[in-house]
């Protein structure tokens, strides 16, 4: 499982040193702009403040996963973290190993030299899988870093610390893992890494904009617990509400993905 | 020599309502090396995708040196070196990678792997650059490599020889042959008739899912059809002297005669030692004729 894990990780090794750059650079940025816009303003100005900052619309509240605050690096950090670009680069590196991981080596014909070794199904998936969270865990990291470099070097960053920062960055890691594992339950499925690519990335697509019209229209509102996305509000998890019942449902997401494609993967035909 | 290396029974495979394999049922003794012939999408892939456990047998079993693929598959494969038809590797990884990576999946240590590097002219110099930028001969060789690097009991080879060229084909024959004289078996699938003519001890024909025919490859061409030319020191008055049961396709001038002979060649011994031949020339059918007319087509 290790040795599969590791050339896993070394086939997308570059695209993931540049995603992790690419977090760490936008959290940073986005921790910077909303400084410089707002860090300086006296208490009063922060009150007159149009009402468009102060009371959002509903739709941009939604947008960014259900509340957005421009005026306190909690609300920063939650912006940062649900903005529709982080979720693009998270998602990219969750994708990068799990949608094509196995329906890539089918389509390439690479999976029959593998699995023509006494290494077993479910040691592969399992190596594919640990590359997928390894995967999102480097990205992760990277936005992490972006985030403490702003703690050293933002105005108003410094007011949060490491015990507040845990909290959310799980619950991020959790989703895309979580995310990561359907797109390795549709690869198992699939010989066409971009049928694979396409279908996990559209579910995606539909579960966010389940989650977005459920925070929206009042009479829909219980689907949002249909979506992950519901299961991590940045801002939830930053201000110290309890997160358990959230971070249980997105790890047993990950989990039922992970052994329907461990299921099916070991019952498949490998045929391209 | 020992049964069993193979042992396939009664084997069906199924895609829905296409039947690729249809009661395939074979044996490949140790230390032979067995050619399984047929065009392509005669069933041959899937066949050994079926021994190998890459896919599951809709009925039928198979057994590898006594171990049942569906139960023991691991024991299988640590027995097994096997090259895929329509060969590819990991584009990004040096060709030293690929073997470095399915070197280490396998349980046995790959001990033949430099020298067959060097056998296959594949330099340190080759193996450090990516496998994009690779031909397709050298792929195949990396893959020749990969699958005998850790002198595998068994050999499963589907289409060994594409993209190699006359020398590499040569230098493979001959690592086959050692293979075979070490006590190694080979299971080998191929549409190129001369590469299973050149290596085979026995031959299997697949044709839609069914095996048509199976024997040794010398009986497979030696019994059958032999090109014929007799030359005679003076005229033959009575050409219905060689009118003998097994001749056809007769054609002659007086001196000069051919014919196509079937069965023993006892009688036609016989019967020309009755003429003045000045020359008589037997050419046995190649294996090529003889797929062809077990498939019944034309070239």
């Amino acid at each position: 499982m290790l040795r599969v894990l590791r050339q896993s990780v070394g086939q997308v090794g570059r695209s993931m040193v540049f995603l992790m750059l690419g977090a760490a650079a936008f959290h940073y940025l986005v921790l910077l702009a909303s400084s410089a816009f707002l860090g300086d303003a006296p208490r009063a100005a922060l009150e007159n403040a149009p009402k468009f900052f102060s009371q959002p619309p509903e739709a941009i509240e939604a947008f960014l996963g259900g509340s957005v605050d421009f005026f306190t690096p909690t609300g920063w950090v939650a912006s940062a973290m649900t903005h529709p670009i982080t979720l693009a680069i998270f998602t990219g590196a969750a994708l990068s190993v799990a949608a094509g991981a196995v329906a890539a080596e089918v389509e390439r014909g690479t999976v029959d030299l593998v699995l023509a070794r006494p290494v077993g199904r479910v040691r592969f998936l399992l190596g594919k899988a640990a590359a997928t969270a390894t995967a999102v865990t480097a990205a992760e990291a990277g936005a992490l870093a972006g985030v403490l470099l702003a703690t050293l070097t933002v105005k108003r960053m410094d007011e949060l610390t490491m015990a507040d920062l845990w909290r959310p960055f799980l619950g991020s890691w959790l989703l895309f893992v979580s995310l990561g594992m359907v797109g390795l339950l549709l690869s198992a499925r699939s010989s066409l890494r971009s049928r694979a690519i396409g279908m996990t990335v559209a579910i995606i697509v539909v579960w966010y904009f389940v989650n977005f019209i459920a925070l929206l229209i009042n009479e829909v509102s219980g689907a949002r617990y249909a979506s992950p996305f519901h299961y991590f509000r940045a801002a939830d998890f930053l201000s110290g509400k309890p997160i358990a019942v959230d971070a249980v449902a997105l790890a047993g997401l990950a989990g039922v993905a992970l052994a329907a494609a461990l299921w099916w993967f070991s019952r498949r035909d490998l045929t391209r | 020599m020992a049964a069993g290396a193979i042992e396939i029974q009664d084997l069906v495979k199924r895609y829905g309502r296409k039947t690729a394999v249809d009661e395939v049922s074979l044996s490949v003794r140790e230390g032979e090396t067995f050619g399984y012939l047929g065009p392509n999408g005669a069933g041959k892939t899937t066949t050994l995708r079926c021994v190998l456990g890459l896919i599951a047998p809709t009925a039928g079993t198979i057994s590898v040196m006594g171990h049942d693929v569906r139960k023991e598959l691991k024991a299988v494969l640590s027995l097994v070196g096997y090259l895929p038809g329509e060969f590819t590797l990991w584009p990004q990884l040096t060709g030293e990678e690929c073997l470095e990576y399915l070197g280490s999946l396998h349980p046995r240590p790959p001990v033949r792997r430099g020298e067959l590097c060097d056998r296959f002219e594949l330099s340190k110099a080759d193996l450090k650059r990516q496998v994009r930028l690779y031909s397709r001969g050298m792929k195949q060789k990396v893959g020749i490599i990969q699958a005998f690097q850790h002198r595998p009991p068994l050999a499963i080879m589907d289409e060994p020889t594409e993209g190699l060229d006359p020398l590499m084909k040569e230098r493979f024959v001959a690592l086959l042959a050692e293979h075979r004289s070490g006590g190694g078996t080979t299971f080998l699938s191929s549409h190129i008739l001369s590469e299973v003519e050149e290596t085979a001890d026995r031959v299997g024909v697949i044709r839609a899912g069914r095996l048509v025919r199976v024997g040794a490859a010398d009986d497979l061409t030696g019994e059958r059809v032999r090109h014929c030319t007799v030359v005679l020191k003076e005229p033959l008055s009575d050409p219905t002297r060689l009118s003998l049961p097994g001749v056809s396709a007769f054609d002659g001038d007086g001196t000069r005669f051919r014919f196509e002979y079937r069965g023993d060649m006892q009688p036609l011994i016989q019967a020309l030692a009755t003429l003045p031949v000045q020359e008589f020339l037997a050419e046995p059918e190649s294996l090529a004729e003889a797929f062809f007319e077990v498939y019944g087509g034309g070239r």
